[in-house]
């Protein structure tokens, strides 16, 4: 049976909804919307009520790009908590909530633990909403991502795999031209951006142009449909210019992030020194003077900004530091191994 | 016939048993979705009214119909109306005080129309999936806001697609319904009315320099504006003569 939502309750629903779309076409969202949405909807439904609950969601998950990720997964942690006993397992804001969790403890450190936790949500999204239903796909793809990140061999072979599961079915569900396919390709040209990243020349030319072409054609798509600023489409930007720096194009690199970075300044941030840390990498790749100076000044705040968003030692965090000292140290344009060096651990 | 505003406004003017039959149907009609209401006979017996009370109020005779039809397709157009008005109201709220483009808040009213949907699935899928009136109003509304120059029929079509995907056995977020109506968004808000030949290559230049000068102008200065110093020292660089 349908939870029929009392008239305030809609009013709120749709009050959020009208903010979240706002801030998906791309004008500039202020959090602090979203926040007295909340506390309204406290004062009006209580804090319990399933539609504040979905408030509160909204509010964590605006918020949670743009601090500490222990602070996203402390806050996801208690508010799942909060969920399952109020609204019950199969429930899909408990669901987003669990998901969330996963992503967050995940990115917070506990790799293993948000792999595990992911694993079992897809198990539960399968049996409860089917194998082709829009959350399991989420879900199926969340998993993918995080094992390509751990990025044991096997791993990254069962992440293929996933995705290739993951494709057809949202093609069949959803078909080829919609946003919701486009982030299950977008997710297999990350996966063919870690595997160039690690192979030799030969294997990653193939493999970057294969890449680079989708998430150009994606890029693209997404910034006619979603809006040019839209979060989606500065990512296909972002993985093209990955792409483009391992076939050596480092000026359209510059230039692409350029953009990238300009229009993270007019919406918001998220990932904070990501953008960063791939500028100062295709500046550091043109050979110029110049460039090179703006490419240590980049890659130190990229070290900044990576270092006070995630935790001491991640990935990321070394990432930034490994290319920083390769910048420094390597005399003439940063290319290939040195850089890859710094990309692999990043 | 009224649109959807003059009636929503009748109907709050409306006191007394008038009103409160009235409503008595609608929440019948929205929120008893075990009950299967075919004919109106049970639906009088579950609300307690008579046939005769009832055809008052939503058969020809009615003062303020919001639309022509058998007075139980009536009843259901204004029970959609009448559960859809919260969610216009939300949205309204949304967007006061702030200036907002009219092509995100027709995405936001197709969103927000495929929540509906999924909230009264029993109710929407009633009369082949027709949209709320008011939905529909402000549906074509924004359309024309945007520049486009479809008819309220088109918009009426748009708005019922929304309703229908929304009921898509992939069970779509309303998110995902948005998403899966665009293309056809795009094509009532804006006909495209470009050239495909070669002035699509300048067009291209100029649509990447206004995006990066947007990017710059709405990030409001403070930390921009020394990386804009850099980009401007870049193109500097690139337009010099060679050395």
């Amino acid at each position: 049976m349908t939870r029929h939502p009392t008239p305030a309750q809609a009013r709120v629903r749709a009050h959020v909804l009208g903010l979240m779309q706002q801030r998906g076409s791309g004008e500039r969202l202020d959090v602090g919307l979203l926040r007295g949405v909340l506390a309204a909807a406290r004062q009006a439904l209580g804090e319990d009520d399933p539609v504040t609950l979905e408030a509160e969601f909204r509010v964590l998950e605006a918020e949670a790009p743009l601090g500490r990720t222990a602070d996203a997964a402390a806050a996801f942690e208690s508010f799942y908590g909060r969920c399952f006993p109020l609204l019950g397992a199969s429930d899909v804001l408990t669901r987003s909530a669990a998901s969330q969790r996963a992503q967050w403890v995940r990115k917070s450190g506990d790799v293993d633990r948000g792999i595990r936790l992911y694993e079992q949500e897809l198990r539960l999204r399968e049996k409860t909403f089917g194998a082709g239903a829009y959350r399991t796909c989420v879900s199926r793809s969340n998993l993918a991502v995080a094992l390509r990140e751990r990025g044991t061999p096997a791993d990254v072979r069962r992440s293929g795999e996933l995705l290739d599961e993951d494709v057809p079915l949202r093609v069949a569900g959803f078909g080829t031209d919609h946003a919701f396919t486009w982030a299950a390709r977008m997710n297999q040209v990350y996966l063919w951006l870690h595997q160039a990243e690690r192979v030799d020349m030969s294997a990653r030319t193939a493999l970057a142009e294969a890449a680079r072409d989708v998430a150009q054609e994606i890029a693209g798509r997404r910034a006619a449909r979603l809006g040019p600023r839209n979060v989606s489409t500065l990512r296909s930007h972002r993985a093209h210019a990955r792409a483009l720096l391992l076939l050596h194009e480092h000026e359209r690199a510059v230039w692409l992030l350029w953009k990238v970075l300009t229009a993270e300044h007019a919406t918001r941030r998220v990932e904070a020194g990501r953008t960063e840390f791939y500028l100062a990498a295709a500046l550091a790749g043109t050979g110029r003077v110049e460039d090179r100076i703006a490419a240590e000044r980049m890659a130190a705040k990229a070290e900044a900004l990576t270092a006070e968003r995630l935790y001491p030692g991640a990935p990321e965090v070394r990432g930034t530091r490994a290319l920083l000292d390769a910048v420094r140290r390597t005399e003439g344009p940063l290319r290939d191994a040195p850089l890859l060096r710094a990309v692999e651990v990043a | 016939v009224p649109d959807g505003a003059e009636w929503r406004a009748a109907l709050t003017r409306m006191r007394g048993d008038k009103k409160r039959h009235r409503v008595a149907v609608y929440e019948a009609l929205a929120y008893r979705e075990d009950r299967r209401y075919d004919s109106i006979a049970r639906l009088v017996r579950d609300v307690g009214i008579s046939d005769e009370t009832f055809s008052k109020h939503f058969g020809e005779r009615a003062k303020v119909r919001l639309m022509s039809g058998s007075s139980l397709a009536v009843a259901l157009a204004e029970t959609k109306d009448w559960t859809w008005w919260p969610y216009q109201d939300g949205l309204d709220d949304a967007e006061a005080g702030v200036r907002i483009r009219p092509y995100t808040s027709l995405q936001a009213t197709v969103r927000c129309l495929a929540q509906w949907a999924q909230d009264h699935p029993g109710l929407a899928r009633q009369c082949d999936g027709a949209p709320p009136v008011s939905a529909v109003d402000r549906t074509h509304r924004l359309l024309r806001d945007c520049g486009s120059a479809c008819g309220r029929g088109e918009a009426a079509e748009l708005a019922c697609a929304a309703v229908l995907a929304a009921a898509a056995p992939v069970r779509p977020t309303a998110l995902s319904v948005l998403n899966t109506l665009r293309p056809r968004l795009e094509r009532l808000a804006a006909p495209p009315t470009r050239d495909p030949d070669d002035a699509e290559r300048r067009a291209d230049i100029v649509a990447a320099l206004s995006d990066f000068a947007a990017n710059v102008l709405a990030s409001g200065g403070g930390e921009t504006e020394g990386e804009l110093a850099q980009v401007l020292d870049r193109l500097r660089l690139l337009l010099a003569p060679a050395r």
